[in-house]
Formats: structure tokens, sequence, C-alpha cells
């Protein structure tokens, strides 16, 4: 039987007050890769965002376990440092830090040990590479002056080099071209293995393309609507999301809708 | 009456004295004030509002004066309320919003060459008001001109205030606005410089209400000898508030202008977000260009910031248009009015906005 | 996020609160009379103009006023101020023979360390006098002069009379008139036409006498095509009672010439550091200057750069952190006085825990300075509601051929920073400090390696215990 690492039951969540997920379920084992569509405005970015530990949103009923503990009350930190990584849907700009340091303070702090410093050196070349990101970069401030899809290179960047259990990428395909989006997936695909699994937020196809999915969730309204295999994609991508329930129509949200 | 001349309109915190921007001076002599006889209203109140004579209500505003903060020096207000010839008590009632604009119309001439202002405008509870107040001048020699207006916006009222100031080119123009507003309210002035040979200006917001918003709108142009000192402060003293300021200027000729913008962040106004922008063109070597964009802080969650850009105009924009045929002077001209076109849009009434319009024009023949 | 409000009382400064012992063998009467000059003068043997000057700029100290402006010096009594405290120990020029407490202050400050590795030549100054002076070999041999002040009025007198006080004027506040009066002790440096001096020449003052002023004088005359990296260190052990810095540093760079010149002020919490420097820049030459601002109780120091050849150029970057009970009213000045000038000022400031930090700049184009441009740029960081932070910048133009920008922001930490930074494992504490320490870079990535890790020491000192 799969090992399970995420599970998610009865999940109500509130930001500034107003209720976004009424009631979500989710479980995610290793080796699996799951992902979520849905219309915008549905609480994809809110879920993603409660598992790393956002301040801003609130839990108002039910859990998120990560290897069976439950998580809700750790800091983003302690989170982060037990192998949950996000990329940014929208990633910070953070002025005077650069790529490298940040890497390096994150890796000490996730490992929990001094990292070598050549081994470090080696191993960011070597995936920046991988990403054709160009080695300058390394010394640049993190985010500061990138374009979007530097930035979002940037992301799987962190995440190959701090190699998590569970990333969780939001929209990272998003502002990316068409070859960008190809330099992402194989990234994507490279860092996937047995033992770690992967929650991707997209709108996009293309991103998918190499990569088994096992699982595709349609998140609606705050809810999952409905699961199923790889093949819910097409259905989507010739239908959207109007044929699968009434809830978003009452909302207004199917306004909102591209993708 | 030498008091009354110094330390005018000073910035709420002092620097270094070699620099000449702590306070003004003014250089014309106050001449004797006397009466102002013309009737300056030119529109007829509407339904909700009222307008009366400002002595009449001295008592209703002196309890609403005590919290408001004028930035002009004591001896002036002091000056201004003892020998005030006009001046109006302006009351929207509540929830009223009054389409038309209110219209005040001052015009200097040989027989009236003194001018003292003292108003007071009252937006009650969600009330919404457009006033204009316009000054002109057919003065030959000193007009004088000193005033104060007070606006006090109550809570979700909404004030736009227009100030348009095109007096003879000797006249003196001494002018102050005050303004206060309750949870939600607004006040937004658009304060237009244009004439006098002397201009010493000041706007003083304090948005004590929660969730108010206090914007400037500032426009001005120096030629000739004209000096002119501009000395705005927003003050945030309630949890988030919002102010702006965004001046455009054009100085030439032997024009002298100071700028001070402040923003002020008391402790207590988290949330509150203040922007200040001021953009000048220097279109003569003998211009002197005085900036002072002061942010005070006392509160962390705020954000504020400020630019100033000061240079020639833009080479790229001139040459575009020389190579559709334009000379360079009428280049400039064009770059000029396209600069304060968005200040003059916010002028409500067509007429007024041409009438600027062209006199900007008529200025501008001397580039 | 919670906004958690700890407030430390005191910080530990570590190396830099240790006391030493007051050893002296002259200390001038508490106060200042014409007495007191005449027995400074004579205990230094000044020649009789620098006698004359001394007196004459103490009658224009009695004069001038106080400040109008800036932060109040209610506090400062000059009755109270020991001017003049000459250390028990002669000028050495070799390490082993300074007193032991002394070296031993200066070794714990890392000074003759940072002699062998990376500095081409040293200067330690212990109270009103300098202990120590050395400088390598190679440096004398290209006409490089690095001296005391004492020593220079004596052997390069002609020099030192033309350029004493002749760009800061005693007329010019009332603090450099009383340094007028009561200098002492302080850098000479000369570099001849040509020279480029690679490695840095530092000077380091320490106040050991509670109660006492420190009004040293630096003069540095970086001649034609030469080119200076000159660095600056300040502390002092904390006493209860005030201490006055009123220190003078005049910078004359010739055509072509370039001078560096960083400053790590870390001085204990009862200084009042009011400090004055100036640069005269010549045609085509630059002045740098690398400002870090930490120590003292009030601060005004707003280095001010004259560009007076065409084609100068000034730069400015520096950082200030104010904590609890501090008043550091820090920025800089530039006077454009010649076409084709150019300066750029880089400000960074920190507030926290009550401290006020203050930016106070001016940028003034002359009518003749054509085609010049100037870029100023300063930012602001509160770490919590009681503190406060102003931002004064004038901007004065007399022409217009000019591209003049400013602009500054004021806020706090970026919640969303915080929460991108810990959500790759960073804890909430590391995450500000790395975010402050950010924040510092543009400044700390100019000055040496060395010293750029000590103000990052200085920032995680500051920072301790305060956020988290």
């Amino acid at each position: 039987m799969a090992e399970k690492l995420l599970a998610i039951h009865g999940l109500h969540a509130a930001v500034e007050g107003k209720e976004i997920l009424k009631g979500l379920n989710l479980e995610i084992n290793k080796g699996e890769v799951h992902v979520i569509m849905g219309p915008n405005g549905s609480g994809k970015s809110t879920l993603v965002n409660l598992i790393m530990g956002h301040p801003k949103y609130e839990i108002t009923a039910g859990s998120i376990a990560f290897e069976g503990e439950d998580i809700t009350a750790l800091k983003t930190y302690e989170r982060a440092r037990k192998g949950i990584f996000l990329s940014f849907q929208n990633p910070e700009e953070i002025p005077g830090i650069t790529v490298e340091n940040l890497l390096r303070t994150a890796k000490n702090a996730i490992t929990g040990e001094t990292i070598k410093i050549m081994a470090f050196k080696k191993e960011l070349k070597q995936a920046m590479e991988s990403l054709k990101i160009d080695n300058t970069y390394a010394a640049r401030h993190v985010n500061v002056g990138f374009s979007g899809g530097e930035k979002k290179r940037n992301e799987i960047l962190q995440m190959m080099m701090l190699n998590p259990q569970l990333a969780m990428l939001d929209e990272t395909d998003s502002g990316l071209d068409i070859d960008a989006v190809r330099i992402v997936s194989s990234g994507v695909k490279h860092f996937k293995n047995e033992q770690n699994a992967i929650l991707i937020i997209t709108h996009n196809t293309k991103i998918l393309e190499q990569l088994d999915v096992d699982y595709v969730h349609i998140l609606m309204n705050g809810k999952i609507l409905q699961t199923g295999d790889a093949s819910l994609i097409s259905q989507i991508n010739e239908n959207g999301f109007l044929h699968l329930g009434g809830d978003a129509l009452d909302s207004g949200e199917v306004n909102t809708l591209h993708g | 009456m030498e008091k009354l001349q110094k330390n005018l309109s000073p910035i709420p915190v002092k620097t270094w004295n070699w620099l000449g921007v702590n306070s003004a001076v003014l250089e014309a002599d106050i001449p004797a004030i006397t009466d102002y006889s013309k009737q300056p209203i030119t529109k007829g109140s509407e339904k909700g509002v009222t307008i009366t004579d400002i002595r009449l209500n001295r008592d209703t505003i002196k309890f609403m004066e005590k919290k408001m903060d004028v930035g002009a020096s004591e001896a002036m207000r002091d000056f201004v309320k003892k020998n005030q010839n006009s001046g109006y008590f302006i009351e929207i009632e509540e929830g009223e919003k009054i389409g038309t604009p209110i219209i005040l119309q001052y015009d200097l001439d040989e027989e009236n060459p003194t001018l003292v202002d003292d108003h007071f405008i009252l937006a009650h509870e969600k009330s919404e008001v457009n006033i204009i107040i316009n000054y002109t001048s057919s003065c030959t020699k000193n007009g004088f001109h000193s005033g104060v207006t007070k606006v006090f916006a109550k809570r979700g009222a909404v004030v736009h205030l227009i100030k348009v100031q095109m007096l003879a080119d000797q006249d003196t123009h001494v002018d102050t606005i005050s303004a206060i507003t309750d949870e939600k309210g607004q006040v937004d002035f658009t304060l237009i410089e244009l004439g006098a040979l002397q201009t010493i200006t000041g706007c003083r917001t304090q948005l004590v209400g929660k969730n108010s918003t206090g914007t400037i709108h500032s426009l001005y142009f120096g030629d000739q000898n004209r000096k002119i000192d501009i000395n705005y402060v927003q003050t945030h003293q309630a949890r988030e508030s919002l102010s702006s300021i965004e001046a455009r200027g054009v100085l030439l000729d032997h024009s002298q202008k100071v700028f001070k913008g402040t923003l002020d962040f008391i402790k207590g106004s988290s949330g509150s977000k203040g922007k200040e922008e001021e953009y000048t063109v220097l279109l003569s070597p003998t211009v002197r260009n005085r900036s002072t964009p002061l942010m005070l802080c006392g509160e962390d969650a705020v954000e504020g910031q400020h630019a100033v850009s000061t240079g020639k105009m833009d080479e790229n924009k001139l040459f575009y248009l020389m190579s559709r045929g334009l000379s360079e002077v009428e280049a400039k001209k064009l770059i000029i009015e396209a600069e304060f076109q968005p200040i003059l849009e916010k002028v409500p009434v067509i007429e007024l906005r041409d009438t600027i319009s062209m006199y900007l024009r008529r200025r501008l023949n001397h580039v | 996020m919670d906004k958690k409000k700890t407030v430390v009382e005191d910080i530990d400064r570590g190396l830099y609160d240790i006391k030493n012992k007051d050893r002296y063998r002259y200390k001038a009467s508490k106060g200042l009379t014409p007495q007191i000059v005449l027995d400074i003068s004579k205990e230094k043997n000044d020649p009789e103009w620098m006698r004359e000057f001394r007196l004459r700029s103490l009658e224009i100290y009695n004069q001038t006023p106080m400040p109008t402006w800036g932060p109040s010096l209610h506090e400062l009594d000059m009755d109270d101020i020991v001017t003049y405290v000459r250390p028990d120990t002669e000028m050495k020029g070799k390490w082993q023979e300074v007193p032991d407490d002394i070296k031993d202050t200066f070794e714990r400050l890392g000074i003759p360390q940072a002699e062998r590795e990376s500095l081409a030549g040293v200067g330690a100054q212990y109270d009103s006098e300098v202990v120590y002076h050395s400088v390598k070999e190679e440096l004398v041999k290209q006409g490089v002069v690095y001296t005391d002040m004492e020593s220079a009025l004596r052997e390069y007198e002609p020099m030192i009379k033309e350029y004493f006080m002749k760009l800061v004027t005693p007329n010019d506040h009332k603090f450099v008139a009383l340094h007028g009066a009561v200098w002492s002790g302080g850098s000479f440096v000369y570099v001849p036409p040509g020279v480029q001096v690679e490695i840095p020449l530092q000077s380091y003052f320490r106040l050991n006498s509670p109660g006492a002023g420190q009004f040293e004088h630096t003069l540095i005359i970086v001649d034609k095509g030469a080119k200076l990296h000159f660095i600056e260190g300040c502390s002092a052990p904390k006493y209860n009672v005030t201490n006055l810095h009123a220190g003078c540093v005049e910078l004359y760079i010739k055509e072509d010439a370039s001078l560096r010149y960083s400053t790590i002020e870390n001085w204990s919490r009862n200084m009042l550091n009011l400090n004055t420097k100036r640069a005269l820049v010549e045609k085509n030459g630059s002045i740098e200057w690398v400002s870090g601002s930490f120590g003292s109780k009030i601060s005004m120091l707003y280095p001010r750069s004259i560009l007076k050849g065409e084609g100068a150029r000034a730069d400015f970057n520096g950082v200030t952190f104010a904590a609890g009970g501090q008043v550091l009213d820090t920025g800089a000045a530039v006077i454009h006085a010649a076409p084709y000038t150019s300066s750029n000022i880089n400000s960074r400031s920190i507030s926290k825990g009550g401290g006020v930090a203050v930016y106070r700049g001016a940028v003034k184009v002359a009518a003749n300075a054509h085609h010049c441009k100037s870029l100023v740029s300063c930012e602001s960081l509160m770490l919590d509601d009681l503190s406060r932070s102003d931002t004064l910048p004038v901007i004065d133009i007399q022409n217009d051929e000019v591209d003049i920008g400013h602009e500054a922001k004021i806020g706090r930490i970026s919640e969303e920073a915080i929460f991108y930074l810990m959500s790759r494992g960073i804890s909430e504490q590391e995450a500000k400090a790395m975010i402050v320490r950010g924040f510092a870079e543009p400044i700390a990535k100019e000055l040496p390696l060395e010293y750029a890790v000590e103000m990052n020491n200085l920032i995680n000192i500051e920072l301790e215990g305060t956020i988290g």
C-alpha cells in the first residue's frame, strides 16, 4: 500500500472573515502527481497557502496532516523543514538577498546541518544549467528585476535544491512562453520520484505533458466537486467548468473563467 | 506689520537655514485693506445648500475651528480674521449631492484692489459638493489678496474644492486652506496657481477619521519675476487614511519656486498610505527651483513614498513632435499643455477650463 | 501575523564597552575659557598662528547661537565637557610599545590584526592624542604622507597652514567653531600626484575618558590623478555622563583624483556626535562616502561634497540604525558648483525600539552648473510603532540644463516576504534579520569585507531579542 503523505479532512477556511474553503477533503500519497483545476476564485491558491501556513488564512474547521501528524499549529518554516514546498504564484521580490544566499540558508535550515560550500555550489550550478538559468543569477537579489518567467524558473530551482517531499506548484506555468514551460516541466519530471509527491495548480495542460498524472481534482466554490484521472483534463478543456454544476453559476464566478 | 511679512507658511520640521525653505517672506508691503464691494457669487444657491455671510456664523464655526490646524503663521491668521472683507459659510445638508458646482468669482480692480476672504465649507454626512473659487484681477499695480478657506467633511462627505488663481502680474496672493475629515470623509483639492507677482499658498489636511481621504492636484506656472511658495501638508491621524499630492509645474524666465510637500504619519495611523509626486519642467537657465518633499513617520504599518523629478523637457518627445512638423516652440507649448491637461480636467466647468487654457496659452506665447 | 513588540532595555555591545582606567598625563579643566584654550595650545606646542586661530575660533563659538533645527541638544552643557585629555603615553611607531591597556583595547577592536592583513597604514587615537601611527614602507617611498595632525603641523606646516579649516571654517556653525578652538589629534594624509594607494589606510578613534570631548581633525589631500581609500572607525565605552565628539574632516580631491572615505561609527550611547565632514572635488575628481551610523545618543552628521571642477562626481552610500534612546539625524549634502558634475545619494535607515532616524539632505545646483545630474534615493524601514523615521530632503536648482531625481520610501518589513522566506524553512527571526540585512546590503557591499561583516554583526546585535 502506498504511503500517505498529506491528508486533509473537512477543511473550512476563511480570509478576512470571508469563507473560501467549505469542507475540502484531499489525500496525497508518496509517488503521486495530483492536479487541481478550477475557475479563478474557487480557492485553489487558498488551499496551497493554507498547507504552507500563510498567516492571512484562518482554518475554521477540519485538519491538515502531513505524514500522519497534524501540522495546523506549526509555523511556516517548521512545515518547510518537514518537506513541504510551495512554488508561489507571485514570487516575492526580496532586495539585498541573493539567490545563492537564500538557498544556502534555507538548505542549512531544512537539513539542520551546515552544507559543504563547494558541493553546494556545484549542485546549484547543475540545477541552474538544467533550468537554463544564466549562472549570474545566483548572485542576483531574489526575484528583483526578474521577468515573470525568470521568477517561476527560480521557484523550480529552489524546489530542486531543497528537494521537498511534497511540492506544490501554484500556476507555475502561467506567464511562461512555450519553451519555458517545457524547461520547467522537464525540471519537475526530473524531480519526481517514488518517495515524493507533486500537487499542481494549473489552467494549462502543457506543463503536464511530460508527467504521469494520477489524479485530477476539480475545485469549485471551496469544495472538491469531482475527482478523476488524467482524462478529466481533456474534458475540462473541451467543455470548461460550466457543465460540472450549478454552484458556480450562483456565485457569479463563471465570469472569471479562463482556461 | 513687519511681523506679518516674515515666517509665513513654515514647514512642519525645520532644516538648514542656508537653503531658505523653512518659511516664506512676503516681499510687498501689505496695503490698507479697503472694502470689496462686488458680488462674488455668480450662481444662485441650490436645494440642499445654504450660503450665508461668515460673520453671521462665527459662533457655529468657532467650535469646529478649534480642532483645525491652519498652516499659515498665527499673525497672518489673525490678520485675515480682523480684516476680512468677504467670506461665506457654505453648508451642505446631510446626504445632498450637489450637481452644479458652486462658483465664487473674485475679481480685483482699481475700485476693489484688496481682498481678504474667509470661508468655511461644512459638508454634512454623506453629502457631496463641487466648489470653485476663482481669483482674477485687472489691477495695474499692487492688487492684494489674502485669505483662509476651511473645509470640514463629515462622515462620508465628499468635498471637491477647486481654487484657480490668475491674478495680475504685480499682485500678491497669500492663501491658506485648512481641512479636516471625519470617518470616510474625502477632501479633494485642485489648486491652480498661475498669476500674481508673489504667491504664498498652503494647504493642510488633517485626516482625523478612519478611512478618510485627502488628495491634492496642484499646478503652477512661473515666468518673468514671479515667486511661488507652496506648502502642502497631509496629516494622517487615523487608521487606513489615504493621501496623495501630485504637483506639476513649469518655470521660465527669472521665476522662483519653493515647493514644500509633507506626508505626516502620526502614531496610530496604521494601514495608511500616502504618496507625493512633483514634476517640474525648467525652461530657462535663470530660474530657481526648490523642492522639499518631507516624510514624517511615527507609525510602522504605513506606506509612504515621494518622488521629485526636475529637468528639461523630454528630448524624445520634442523630437517626435518636431518630426511631425512642429517648431521647437510649438512642440514645447504642446508638451506643457499636455502635461497640465490631467489637472485641468479636474476643473468641472468647461468654460472655466477653456478660460484657463487660453490664459496659459497667452502666457506661453512668451516662451 | 501577530505583531509582537519586545523592547530591549539595552544591548550588550560586548567589546565596544570595555572601559579602561582613566589614566592621563594632562587633562584640561572642564568647561571652556580662553585660558583653557591657551593651556591646550601650550601643551601642544602650537605655532603662533594656530594659537591665534584657536582663540579666534573660541570667540566665534561664543557668538554663534545653537542650531535652530535638528535634534534637541539641551543636555549638552559645555561646562561639563573636558575638552582635552592627553593619555599617559607618547606616540608610538611600534605596536609593542603602546601601553598594555590601550593596546589591549585596540587589539580587541581588531586594529593591529587588520593592519597586518589588509591595511597599508594605521593610526590609532586614544582620547585626545594619537598613540600609534604606522604606514607601509613602499608608500613612504612613493611620497605618501600619513601621520598624526600634530606631527604634520611640525613637519608640513606650510601645507597645513594652506588647507587647515579652509574648507570647513569656524564660521560654519557653533560646533566647528568649538572644534577650531580645542581640536586635538586626528590624521593627515597627502597622496602625491599619480600615486595609486590600492590598499586602504585606516584611523581608529577611541574615546576612553568619561565626560570628555574628542575633537580630532582629519585632513586629506589627494593630489592630481592620485587615488586613496581611507577608513575611519570610532567607538567609546559607555559612561553615565555625556561625551562629546565634534570632529572635523576636510578632504581635498584634486584633478582626476579619487578618494573613498569609509566610516563605521559605533560610539557609545552617551555620545553626542556632532561631526562635520566636507570634500572639495576638482575637475574630474571623485569622492565616495560610505557611512554606517550605529552608535551615539545623538548624531548630526551630513558629509558635504562640493563639486568645484567640471566633471567632478560625488557618491554617498549611508546606512543608519537607530535603536531606543538614539536620535540619529544623518544624511548628505552635495553642491554642484561646476558644469557636468554628477552625484548619487543612496541612504537607508532603520529604526526600532523607540529610536529616531532622520535623513536630512540637500542637493544644490548653482547657476553655472549646467548639464549636471543627481539622483537621490532614500529608504526607511520601521521595525515597530515606537520608533520614528523622518525624511527631510531639499533640492535647490538654479539652472535648467539639469537632470535631477529624488525618491523616498518608508514602510515596514513586508509580511509576504517573511512568509516567502519561512516557506523555504527559514525561521521567523532569521527571515526578518535577513530582510533587514538585505535592506542595508547596497551600503554593506561598498564596504571592505571585514567592515561589511562588522556591520552585519552590529545589525544582528541590534536585532537580537527585538523581533520574534
